[in-house]
């Protein structure tokens, strides 16, 4: 009985090549091994899960790492709820577009990232750090399109003062 | 007129590869076969409980850790962590599938390699028990925590649980070097009494007639008294592997350090005893020498 085993047999033989890049893709955004170790379980785990189902989808590399961001955004939003740092943000003065015309330094640039609060994190690091367009980053979110572009522009203002200030704003 | 161009665009980030610890890698692959029905087991093992006993970081002592730090960041593109720390500076590698903390305590040993156990308190009786020696630890009440000593032939170890450690900056890009092999030379009987009881261990002896043993993946003994007749005093070796030795080999003395003959005493390995540019000593090993 080779073909219910099919699917399994191929994420199987993807395994080897893809977690080193759902890894990769975990530890470089969430910066901690343990924590990316615990998402990419995760998210091989969702797609043995795939796999079973019947008429199971092709599992590709591209389609582990979309899962790998939503386990990462469904860790960021657990963390801020547990650690209560979700906070609505209404700095007006912050409500204004911003092309931010500074140099970058780019270690230093992803260390503030990871000092912003959770929502402000997991929006910025969809649209700038994935390239992710906005509707989908809204789509990740479950926000509106319009929703989502307001939350972007409040956590550009704060990473823009975490990083003038070399704090964050958790 | 320059065009005008958004700074958050330099966070765009390329995912780059990165290879997970290969215990991690081979529990994960085993749960999903588990999960798929491919393979029948005993009974279902948590996957930290399935790790206990292997290897999970190795204390590298040197004499000045920043300079280290260049000089094996040079040969090998590692990266890390730098943590001051009562008056003391270790780099903890963030880019090597096994975390090497280059640390420059002189009252460190040489080597000292970390297991993982889940039971910290529990180790700690057993290391007493067995003839060991526990010289410092900070256990939770969960049994967590760590503990430093040596074991009955005073070979140095530490034991301590994983956790949630704190942040850190994430790597940009993979080591070309990584922890190859700890090196144990001890007498094997009595390691195999000591470790089996306290980390599960049973030593394979590599080939009949051999006197090396492999414990868990990255660890082997050496009864150096049994091959050679001669009293040896037990030790620990840190060897790094790399793809090809005499690239490495060359870049070595570039920078100021120094490397042995390549010999091929290590199974299919190519080795060779090398030095950093403070007298620090280590060992490579490939499998080719490129």
């Amino acid at each position: 009985m080779e073909g219910p085993d099919i699917p399994g047999k191929a994420l199987l033989a993807l395994y080897d090549r893809a977690l080193p890049v759902v890894y990769g893709y975990l530890v470089d955004r969430c910066g901690d091994r343990v924590v990316a170790e615990d998402l990419a379980s995760e998210t091989f785990l969702a797609a043995v899960a795939a796999a079973k189902r019947p008429a199971a989808a092709e599992v590709s590399i591209p389609w582990l790492v979309g899962v790998a961001r939503h386990k990462l955004v469904d860790h960021w939003r657990r963390r801020s709820r547990d650690e209560h740092l979700v906070r609505d943000v209404s700095d007006s003065a912050s409500d204004r577009e911003d092309p931010w015309e500074a140099q970058l330094d780019a270690m230093r640039a992803l260390q503030v990232l990871e000092r912003l609060n959770g929502d402000h994190r997991t929006a910025l690091t969809l649209r700038y750090v994935d390239g992710l367009p906005v509707p989908q980053v809204a789509e990740l979110l479950g926000r509106s399109v319009h929703a989502t572009e307001g939350l972007l522009v409040r956590a550009r203002a704060a990473y823009r003062r975490a990083y003038g200030e070399g704090e964050g704003d958790v | 007129m320059s065009e005008r161009s958004d700074a958050f665009e330099a966070l765009l980030r390329p995912i780059t590869p990165l290879a997970p610890p290969s215990e991690f890698a081979a529990s994960l692959r085993r749960r999903l076969e588990q999960e798929l029905g491919m393979t029948l087991t005993d009974g279902l093992v948590s996957p930290s409980a399935e790790l206990d006993g292997t290897l999970a970081m190795v204390h590298f002592r040197v004499v000045d850790a920043d300079r280290a730090m260049s000089f094996f960041g040079d040969l090998f593109g590692w990266q890390a962590e730098r943590v001051p720390f009562e008056g003391h500076v270790s780099h903890y590698t963030v880019n090597t599938e096994l975390t090497v903390r280059i640390l420059d305590d002189p009252a460190a040993p040489p080597v000292v390699p970390n297991y993982r156990v889940t039971d910290v308190a529990a180790a700690v009786r057993s290391i007493e028990r067995a003839g060991g020696r526990v010289a410092a630890s900070e256990i939770a009440t969960d049994g967590g925590g760590w503990a430093q000593g040596a074991d009955d032939q005073g070979v140095p170890l530490l034991l301590f649980r994983p956790g949630r450690y704190h942040r850190h900056g994430a790597p940009t890009r993979a080591a070309s070097g990584d922890v190859g092999l700890v090196f144990i030379r001890a007498d094997a009987d009595r390691a195999e009494r000591f470790y089996r009881t306290l980390l599960g261990w049973h030593l394979e002896r590599a080939h009949p007639g051999s006197h090396y043993f492999e414990a868990v993946a990255r660890v082997g003994i050496f009864d150096e008294v049994a091959a050679f007749g001669r009293e040896a005093t037990p030790s620990v070796s840190l060897y790094f592997v790399v793809d090809a030795l005499t690239p490495v080999v060359s870049r070595i003395v570039q920078l100021g350090g120094h490397a042995g003959p390549a010999e091929q005493d290590m199974g299919p390995y190519f080795t060779s005893l090398c030095s950093d540019d403070q007298g620090t000593e280590f060992g490579l090993m490939a499998e080719t020498l490129g």
